[in-house]
């Protein structure tokens, strides 16, 4: 069985760096994008079974991203990371269709489990 | 103001008498002399009459006057003689245009003091007004300045939170991918040092995560979502979570849940971080060997959660200010680590279902801390 992908789309270098590191480490085969319009721009060349958004970026936020790559890969889970805690963030997401949110900062067995929880219902 | 009522009285009665006296004249007289009796009374009466139109009291002229008549109406009963009488008629003419005159010399004075005594009170009055508005568009004018800036603040604290949330982010997952192993393994030495700085990063965390919250709570934005809560379960589930702790410092954490279960119409998350922040609280300022024990009862309908513990305690005086954010007691900051938003973030979360919280404590001895909820509507669903 090959290794599940995970798209990262997230701004901020350090969380990127980190997430990707992370993700490798448990065996995952990771695809990183450093902005919205990076992932939306060539989103018919990349398939992936999960992505982790930034919720707050410049440019095109992660709803925005999410709408976009719904389009063309509409099985997709899309799993939000947001450093607002507001309750708000959370329900909106959902409703426009994302698998979950996670706060910032996460801990790694959080991101894990809701990872790996995900991935086990869609396979 | 004691003998001006006294004084009048005496001057009640004493006309009272002379009403009296008069009466009886009258009624003796009757018989003689009708005519010029009834006219000396007349004169008498329609004296007093007058000068009740002008005088708050019956001046003595009046008495005087009235002594002369009926001496002269006496006088007439018995010599029937009408000049007695007319001489009487004469001194009471007089006696009206005096007390006519002066009333017409006093008149434009009065007036004139009455309208400058209007003119005075409203410009008085006019000025208090001005003086009000003033005071109240200054009043308003600091209100809307004051909620201003409490929504700057709270957006101010929400962005800042926020910006610091993503480096803090940062720090913690590289720590986290350094001991998961994400660079090679690690010896027990580096293990500590990482472990130490985890710590930290936790604890900032939690404080930022608590200012947000009570940033959220303060400015309305935070509620509730009320559901048919069993707080037995809950109290199970927390003493269970903070077993561990608990352990690690050999105090007894214990449940007294005797008799039925306890519901609660609330919002279970947040019933459950106002109890746990209370246990956990319990558990760090209680010396090792200490005990730690929740009760849950019903008084009178209302779910009732108490918290005791034999920890360090605190005096009347602290235990009034623990509720305010920051606020930390002398003896409890050597114990353990802490913000001291905790509680503030309970009292307001307890408030907002409408119940309260109140802490008992001798300083030494322990603490109990009590939280009365609202009695809950669904009695019979929910069981
Ligand atoms: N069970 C207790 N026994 C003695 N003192 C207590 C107890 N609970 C609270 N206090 C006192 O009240 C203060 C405020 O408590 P609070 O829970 O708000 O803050 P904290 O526990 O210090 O920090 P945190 O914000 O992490 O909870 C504590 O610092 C302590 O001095
Ligand atoms: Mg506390």
């Amino acid at each position: 069985m090959s290794k599940p992908v995970i798209a990262i789309v997230e701004d901020e270098e350090e969380l990127r760096e980190n997430l990707c590191d992370f993700l490798e480490f448990k065996g995952y085969e990771v695809l990183c994008f450093d902005s919205g319009d990076a992932a939306v721009a060539g989103c018919g060349d990349w398939k992936a079974d999960l992505a982790l958004l930034d919720y707050l970026m410049p440019g095109l936020n992660g709803i925005e991203v999410m709408k976009r790559l719904k389009e063309v890969h509409p099985d997709m889970p899309i799993v939000f990371l947001t450093a607002s805690s507001q309750g708000m963030v959370k329900e909106s997401a959902r409703l426009k269709g994302a698998e979950a949110v996670i706060l910032k900062p996460y801990s790694p067995n959080e991101l894990i489990e809701t990872i790996e929880r995900i991935l086990s219902r869609t396979a | 103001m004691n003998q001006e009522a006294k004084r009048h009285n005496q001057v009640k009665r004493i006309d009272r008498i002379a009403i009296a006296v008069l009466l009886v004249f009258l009624g003796v007289t009757v018989v003689f002399s009708f005519y010029h009796s009834v006219l000396c009374l007349l004169i008498v009466f329609g004296l007093r009459f007058l000068y009740s139109l002008f005088y708050a009291r019956i001046p003595k002229t009046y008495w005087a006057l009235s002594a002369f008549g009926a001496a002269l109406a006496a006088y007439s009963l018995f010599y029937e003689s009408g000049v007695a009488v007319t001489v009487f008629a004469v001194a009471a003419l007089l006696e009206c245009l005096r007390v006519f005159m002066i009333a017409l010399l006093n008149y434009p004075s009065t007036v004139r003091n009455l309208e400058t005594l209007t003119q005075e009170l409203e410009k008085r009055v006019q000025d208090r007004t001005t003086e009000l508005k003033a005071a109240n568009s200054e009043l308003q004018r600091a209100n809307t300045k004051l909620l201003e800036l409490d929504k700057l603040k709270s957006a101010f604290v929400s962005q800042a939170s926020h910006d610091l949330r993503t480096p803090l982010t940062a720090i913690k997952g590289s720590l986290d991918n350094l001991m998961i192993g994400v660079a090679g393994p690690l010896n027990e030495k580096q293990t500590r040092i990482l472990e130490r700085a985890q710590r930290s990063v936790d604890r900032l965390t939690f404080l930022i995560n608590d200012i947000l919250d009570l940033n959220r709570i303060e400015s309305g934005r935070e509620k509730l979502q009320k559901t048919d809560v069993s707080l037995t379960t809950m109290v199970k589930g927390l003493i269970q979570e903070h077993k561990p702790a608990a352990d690690q410092k050999s105090i007894a954490l214990d449940a007294e849940l005797n008799g039925d279960e306890v519901h609660a119409w609330a919002d279970p998350h947040k019933m459950e971080r106002v109890i746990g922040e209370l246990i956990g609280n319990a558990i760090k300022y209680t010396p090792e060997q200490g005990r730690v024990t929740v009760r849950l009862s019903l008084q009178d309908g209302a779910p009732c959660v108490m918290v005791s513990d034999t920890g360090v305690g605190m005096s009347e005086e602290e235990s009034k200010k623990i509720w305010e954010r920051f606020y930390r007691t002398a003896n409890s900051q050597h114990m353990a680590k802490g913000s001291g938003l905790g509680l503030s973030i309970a009292k307001e979360l307890v408030e907002m279902h409408g119940g309260s919280i109140r802490a008992t404590s001798e300083a030494g001895r322990g603490s109990t801390f009590k939280i009365t909820l609202p009695p809950s509507p669904v009695k019979e669903t929910a069981i």
